[in-house]
């Protein structure tokens, strides 16, 4: 379904790929399967970042130990530490990161990385900068996580859909008429905006009713992705908004 | 759950945007819109949303402040709220239209009913209902506010230790039983319906509500608003399958599942894992949560305290031997197996050691040597020793069955295992007896050693044990 749509100019933005394919590769990877599974950690590292720096990590461990998984990770699949987590990228990426941490941070410290590892270029240093603005609340690295998550994933379906529009020229009229994704009652009327953006408030409420229900596909898109079979969709909707 | 800051307010749901919020907007908004069957706005006309929002709702309420929104289910919306006469916080639901719509006078009729008996709940772990009745066509309860955290959110947030989660159950128990007590069913136990205060108590919310909606199979997916309305992983299968039928059992499955899904981070759904499997907990829990599973209604726990009790009992024995057989609901007892087994192998035995000695009887004249006749002897003792021991081993197995109360069978294997000797012992008695003549007839001198009898011209009718290892090696020896 995603085959469609242009692809934003950043690509890593939008992945264009499925959980499903990695899992289905299985421990022999193919080189689909490794594609589909590096862009899943491009767009979703930020999280397990701030799961390790809320877990009592410093910068550098942090960035070292989610560095070093994402080469286990890309190398080995590590599929076999996470069988039964296989449903969902986002468990398994935290079931797997919790596992690695535990047993391979010693040896990955010490031996540091070699240069003929996997590297995922990260931009640890806008990671840092986004992680000292997180809300310091009381919340466990779990639900640092979870919460970081749903919002990387809200962030990377809202980037897109902005990005379409940017491509076809109409930004303004995102920004217009984006407060109606949300809706609640002290709406600005169709025709309020139609005036602002010069449109009749019959094509507002058109183009009001299409925003929505691309914002929708591409949400569920983008969560299918993360997902092995996309009839947990609507699960992990559910879960990912008890996350927040 | 940050209140009194000056951060703007979500217009649709009413909660505190965080300062992350992607595009300024809500996030638990942005992905409610998610929702196939409709997001928080419908798409028909107009931005109205459809869950008021508190400063509307205030409207409805003027005795009572308003200030956020707690949560929202597939009932309602739940608002935080605070009553300034009675100076205490307190939750309001307000059910959604399309519960109390549906059916007009009949739901304001089951409505009292139930909101009655819930308001007559009193329980250290039930959320207390303080008020409930209808304003402008809203249906709502004003309930106890619980400060702390649903168990889902528990669950979610640090995986609850096995110690947590079988102090939690007890509790659970406790205020179930009281209810069913009452004759009140909570019909949606789920982890949702679970709050932990924020000393570690449990309370219960939402008894009874579920039976003011009217479902069908076809329900248990999205309802109109995008909100679910109830997931069947925690109901039990007759809720699902016949409603009307429903009774305190179904409660016990929740709450089952519930058990299963706090130890394991699992539904058990499909074929799942014990839970000492994943967890570190006894057989003695495995027994317990299985048991509440149990798909047939007579095979559950037909009590909560009857789970309640066998938690701590298994929860403190380290490992409850005594518990593990339930595993295994219903099994055959193994003795009446083996006892049953024994009588026919007694019998093939006998007649094969019978077989040997009339061979050698038969074949032989030379002179039987020491050990033939030792090796003979002891051959001879086997079926013997086998008959009695089937014997003692239905008789255990059948006293074994009777105390089981009805979790093991084969009563029926017991009691062939008990008789069935007596049958066998009639040829091979016949059979002793005719070997025993032939060798008195025909080795005279050597009866008074094997029978102490003296009479060697006709049979005696020996205990049926002890003769039959002495004829293998005489009637060989005799050469006929």
């Amino acid at each position: 379904m995603r085959d469609a749509d242009p692809e934003p100019a950043g690509g890593a933005r939008f992945a264009t790929t499925q959980w499903s394919v990695v899992v289905a590769a299985g421990a022999d990877s193919s080189p689909a399967a490794g594609r589909a599974l590096e862009s899943l950690c491009a767009a979703y590292w930020y999280p397990l970042y701030a799961f390790a720096r809320r877990g009592g990590d410093d910068v550098h461990t942090a960035q070292d130990r989610v560095q070093a998984f994402f080469a286990t990770v890309l190398e080995k699949g590590y599929f076999a530490a996470a069988d039964r987590d296989r449903g969902r990228f986002r468990t398994f990426l935290i079931t797997a990161f919790r596992h690695h941490g535990s047993k391979e941070r010693d040896r990955e410290r010490a031996q540091k990385r070699g240069g003929d590892r996997k590297h995922l270029s990260l931009d640890f240093a806008r990671g840092e900068e986004r992680y000292r603005l997180e809300p310091a609340h009381d919340l466990t690295p779990e639900r640092v996580f979870e919460r970081r998550w749903a919002l990387t994933l809200l962030d990377q379906v809202l980037g897109a859909v902005r990005d379409e529009f940017r491509e076809a020229g109409r930004e303004p009229l995102f920004d217009a008429l984006k407060p109606y994704l949300v809706g609640g009652s002290p709406l600005p009327s169709y025709r309020n905006v139609g005036d602002a953006i010069g449109m009749t408030d019959g094509a507002v409420k058109v183009a009001v009713h299409r925003l929505r229900r691309r914002y929708r596909d591409r949400l569920r898109a983008e969560i299918a992705d993360t997902v092995s079979d996309p009839a947990d969709v609507d699960d992990e909707l559910e879960h990912l908004l008890t996350s927040l | 759950m940050s209140d009194a800051d000056p951060r703007p307010l979500c217009p649709q749901c009413g909660d505190a945007l965080p300062a992350d919020a992607p595009e300024s907007s809500c996030p638990k908004c942005l992905l409610r819109a998610g929702f196939e069957t409709g997001g928080p706005v419908p798409p028909r006309d107009g931005p109205t949303g459809d869950a008021p929002t508190p400063a509307a709702m205030a409207a409805h309420f003027p005795d009572l402040a308003i200030s956020g929104i707690l949560g929202r289910g597939g009932m309602g919306v739940v608002y935080r709220a605070r009553q300034p006469s009675l100076d205490r916080d307190v939750a309001l639901k307000v059910l959604s239209p399309d519960v109390t719509g549906a059916d007009g006078a009949a739901f304001e009729e089951r409505f009292q009913r139930e909101a009655r008996a819930l308001g007559r709940l009193q329980h250290p772990h039930i959320v207390s209902v303080y008020e409930f009745g209808e304003r402008d066509g809203l249906y709502y309860f004003l309930m106890e506010h619980v400060d702390g955290v649903n168990l889902r959110e528990a669950m979610r947030a640090g995986q609850l230790t096995p110690e947590q989660s079988l102090a939690i159950v007890p509790q659970i128990c406790d205020a179930l039983q009281y209810a069913h007590d009452q004759g009140v069913v909570h019909r949606d136990i789920k982890p949702e319906n679970v709050l932990l205060t924020k000393s570690g108590d449990v309370k219960i919310a939402d008894f009874g509500l579920a039976k003011l909606v009217t479902r069908t199979p076809s329900d248990f997916t999205l309802t109109g608003k995008g909100q679910l309305m109830g997931t069947p992983h925690y109901m039990a299968p007759e809720q699902i399958e016949s409603p009307g039928t429903v009774d305190h059992r179904a409660d016990i499955y929740s709450l089952g599942v519930v058990f299963y899904e706090m130890l394991t981070g699992e539904l058990p759904i499909g074929r799942f894992a014990a839970p000492s499997e994943k967890s570190d907990v006894s057989a003695g829990i495995d027994a317990v949560v299985l048991r509440s599973l149990e798909k047939e209604l007579d095979r559950r726990y037909q009590r909560v305290d009857q789970m309640k009790t066998a938690v701590s009992s298994a929860g403190t024995a380290a490992t409850a031997p005594q518990e593990a057989p339930r595993h295994h609901p219903r099994r055959y007892s193994k003795l009446a197996i083996w006892g049953a087994i024994m009588a026919p192998g007694a019998l093939v035995a006998g007649l094969l050691v019978a077989a040997l000695g009339l061979a050698f009887a038969g074949g032989g004249d030379n002179e039987v040597d020491g050990t033939v006749a030792g090796i003979a002897m002891v051959a001879g003792l086997l079926p013997a020793v086998m008959l009695l021991s089937g014997v003692i081993m239905s008789i255990c197995g059948w006293v074994q069955i009777v105390r089981s109360e009805g979790r093991l069978h084969g009563l029926w294997l017991a009691i062939l295992g008990t008789f069935l000797p007596l049958l066998c012992c009639v040829p091979m008695a016949s059979w002793m007896t005719l070997a025993g003549t032939r060798v008195a007839h025909d080795e005279p001198e050597l009866v008074p050693f094997i029978y102490p009898l003296e009479d060697a011209g006709e049979a005696p009718q020996p205990g049926p044990d002890q003769p039959r290892p002495a004829e293998p090696p005489r009637s060989g020896d005799e050469g006929r």
